[in-house]
């Protein structure tokens, strides 16, 4: 989601938000870096396919050259260049390396699995649009980490688009109580150790904010479709656009 | 109806027309009361095709959607899949009411339909394409038997619909057929009725209207129509009152000609008397003056033809002695003498006749009244006219015609005095017809006096009537007048039809009245009172 790419992405874990502890957990600041990392990753990632939308929409041009490592090579330098630190030089063993390993690893499959696509000659607008990307990437990131960890690409209910990024009931109430409550700062993520799908983990929501860019399709006049069929939702700058979902399950 | 009054039968008309309307209106509104709720029916059935039809084009929109989910995952398509599943549920509670177990099976094949369909589509969600497909086809058998409900429901509300509408289009028909058949009689019978009382009202209007006209020109006879109890009759009743007033003031008016004529007739009768009376006076006073020295001329022409006759004797000698010429003139002298002293004589009694006629006029009653026969003292005066008339002229003749009746009581009068009126009238008669006879302008011509008494009751009649030469009508009204007389010198004094006109209604209270025409008759009618009256006026006929 290149479109978020301007927006404040510091992630601030807000309070321990353990409303569920439990017992041998990882330290909830190993998990909010974990999350940031993976957040970051797939955030760049989905930028680099956002700056390349020119390029995979023209239809006089075959081979984009835009491989799944392609795409990779670039997040991380927008990684490392956020974060300061090398993504590829963090301990595969560690927890925090081998879920940012699956991360990168589902940034190349879901790339690979679309070149055929991307490089389809003749047709312009092929779909593979940063959310789609994003959700790619997500499912397969979620196979790769085999219910270690997962992520997903949710949004308000009335703005998910694919039902695959519905909100579930947590997401659903954090978006709606917290992160689109009155009061809530700005950039700012919620995190919470919940029991999710029987097990403890560690979960966090980070809000992502429509940018100019992202406005092209959710932005107004709201009902017009865009140029994927769908009606524009009429969303404004800096409106909360999409919660990336991170859940560590411990 | 005749026996309705004007105002009530067209009350009862009016009323009856409408009557008719607002029978014919009730029946229409009753008509078109039931109609529109057939067209209601009808109307609501339409609904119920239309409100299953969107059921049934709500539920196509859902599948397409659920399907279009299923492929697309998006949430649009499950926003619109919920949307026409909302809408679809609206229509299905707005057609519950026709048929609450059919659209709850509906409901519930839908819901059967949904609850598959969600599950495929979470199925293929969850990338269990095969499961999806798998719910997908159990769904599609509850959208099949949705769609057929739908369509059952159709097909019957339409099959509702156009037997509503027939029936509403059939009744609507049968009202209007009825209204034009109530119509056409309510014209015919209001135009019969019309007719009957326009009729009723005409027809006697215009039998008073002729009766008014009758009326109008004098005639009283005319026929008004018989009085009914309408205002009509109440008109014919005034107008027959009206002409009972008209025929008294007719009456009246008669009455009063009669009366008045009668006066006149009085008046002239009292001028007439009067004169008379004053005639009288005179010729009785210059009569009676007359009479002494005209008794002197008689008697001193009697007397010089005595002395004459005495002279004759005495001289006879010395006439015999004289020579024969001398003789014959003293001799026609002495006759010449004589002959004139006889014409004196016989002048003088002739004017002594009238003398003594004008006192005779003067003197009045002559005589007293007593009972007597009019038809033999009739007959004995024309036996005495009669006689008279042909000692005078031995040629006169003339035929008597006597028609009396004989039924006639003896009345009182002068019998000398009715005699003398009647010799007078006899006389007259004679005359004329004579006169007449010897003009000899008809050698067929034979003279004629009929006579004619009648019993009147109160009075008794006396026509006397002649063939002869008649009175020129200008001298009707101075035949009484004394002294009038048409006849040549020396043969009338002009004092007979005056005496006997005062005999008659001066003594006897009777009329005297005369009609003639000239050339053919002349009658005069005498009308005597068996009561003794004041004098009346003679009048002419």
């Amino acid at each position: 989601m290149a479109c978020l790419r301007t927006v404040f992405l510091a992630l601030l874990i807000a309070g321990p938000a353990a409303s569920a502890a439990v017992g041998a957990a990882p330290p909830a600041d190993e998990d909010a870096v974990i999350a940031q990392s993976l957040a970051e990753m797939l955030r760049d990632a989905r930028t680099v396919i956002s700056n390349n939308q020119e390029l995979i929409n023209n239809p006089e041009l075959g081979d984009k050259h835009l491989s799944g490592q392609v795409v990779l090579d670039q997040a991380v330098k927008s990684y490392a260049k956020a974060t300061g630190s090398d993504p590829t030089k963090i301990d595969p063993n560690s927890r925090k390396g081998r879920l940012l390993r699956a991360m990168m690893a589902a940034i190349v499959a879901a790339t690979n699995e679309n070149r055929a696509t991307i490089n389809e000659k003749g047709t312009g607008f092929k779909g593979f649009i940063p959310s789609v990307f994003g959700r790619l990437v997500s499912e397969d990131f979620n196979q790769m980490a085999k219910g270690e960890a997962e992520v997903k690409v949710t949004a308000p209910p009335e703005l998910v688009r694919n039902r695959k990024a519905r909100p579930d009931a947590w997401e659903a109430d954090i978006i709606k109580t917290k992160l689109l409550g009155a009061g809530w700062p700005k950039g700012q993520s919620y995190s919470a150790v919940v029991e999710t799908n029987g097990r403890p983990a560690f979960r966090v929501a980070v809000p992502e904010y429509y940018a100019e860019s992202c406005l092209v399709c959710h932005g107004s006049p709201k009902g017009e479709t865009d140029i994927t069929g769908y009606p524009k939702e009429g969303g404004k700058m800096s409106d909360l656009g999409a919660v990336i979902s991170i859940t560590l399950y411990h | 109806m005749a026996q309705l009054t004007i105002r009530t039968r067209l009350i009862l008309l009016a009323g009856a027309a409408l009557l008719v309307l607002i029978a014919t209106n009730f029946y229409l509104t009753r008509t078109l009361r039931e109609n529109s709720a057939g067209m209601v029916k009808a109307a609501g059935l339409l609904k119920g095709i239309e409100q299953a039809d969107s059921a049934r084009i709500r539920f196509g929109e859902m599948r397409y959607w659920m399907t279009d989910l299923a492929v697309s995952q998006l949430t649009l398509s499950e926003r619109n899949a919920a949307t026409a599943r909302a809408r679809m549920e609206e229509h299905l509670s707005k057609l519950a009411p026709w048929n609450p177990e059919r659209i709850a099976a509906v409901r519930g094949e839908v819901a059967q339909y949904e609850e598959s369909a969600a599950k495929a589509v979470d199925d293929y969600t969850n990338d269990r394409r095969v499961i999806g497909n798998s719910l997908l086809a159990q769904a599609r058998q509850h959208s099949i038997v949705a769609d057929r409900l739908l369509d059952s429901i159709v097909t019957d509300l339409t099959g509702e619909a156009l037997v509503a509408r027939e029936q509403a289009v059939a009744e609507a028909a049968a009202a209007i057929r009825l209204s034009q058949i109530v119509v056409s009689a309510a014209v015919l019978v209001g135009a019969l009725l019309t007719f009957l009382l326009l009729r009723a009202i005409v027809v006697p209007l215009r039998r008073l209207e002729s009766a008014m006209a009758g009326l109008n020109t004098g005639n009283v006879d005319v026929a008004i129509p018989a009085a009914g109890p309408d205002e009509i009759g109440a008109v014919a009743r005034t107008l027959a009152r009206f002409r009972d007033t008209l025929v008294e003031q007719n009456r009246r008016e008669r009455d009063l000609r009669a009366a008045h004529e009668e006066l006149k007739a009085t008046q002239a009768s009292l001028i007439h008397a009067e004169k008379m009376a004053s005639l009288g006076q005179l010729t009785a006073g210059i009569a009676h003056e007359i009479k002494n020295p005209l008794n002197f001329v008689n008697n001193f022409a009697s007397l010089s033809v005595e002395l004459l006759d005495e002279l004759k004797e005495t001289v006879r000698p010395v006439i015999a002695a004289l020579g024969t010429d001398k003789r014959a003139a003293v001799d026609e002298v002495v006759d010449m003498l004589t002959a004139n002293l006889e014409k004196i004589a016989e002048h003088g009694r002739r004017a002594d006749g009238i003398v003594k006629s004008m006192l005779a006029h003067s003197r009045g009653a002559s005589g007293e009244r007593q009972r007597a026969d009019l038809n033999a003292l009739t007959e004995e005066a024309l036996n005495l006219a009669y006689h008279g008339a042909r000692a005078q002229d031995p040629n006169f003749n003339i035929t008597l015609d006597r028609e009396f009746d004989r039924t006639i009581a003896p009345i009182e009068l002068v019998p000398q005095d009715i005699s003398r009126v009647l010799l007078n009238l006899f006389g007259n008669g004679f005359y004329a017809a004579d006169k007449r006879r010897r003009e000899g302008t008809d050698a067929e011509f034979r003279p004629v006096l009929k006579v004619v008494t009648r019993d009147l009751g109160n009075e008794v009649e006396i026509r006397v009537r002649d063939n002869g030469t008649g009175i020129p009508t200008e001298f009707h009204d101075k035949l009484f007048q004394p002294f009038f007389t048409t006849k040549p010198t020396g043969e009338g004094t002009g004092l007979g039809l005056s005496i006997s006109y005062d005999i008659v209604t001066q003594q006897h209270g009777g009329t005297i009245t005369v009609d003639s025409r000239l050339g053919e008759f002349t009658e005069f009618t005498i009308r005597l009172p068996r009561s003794r009256q004041t004098a009346t006026a003679g009048t002419r006929a």
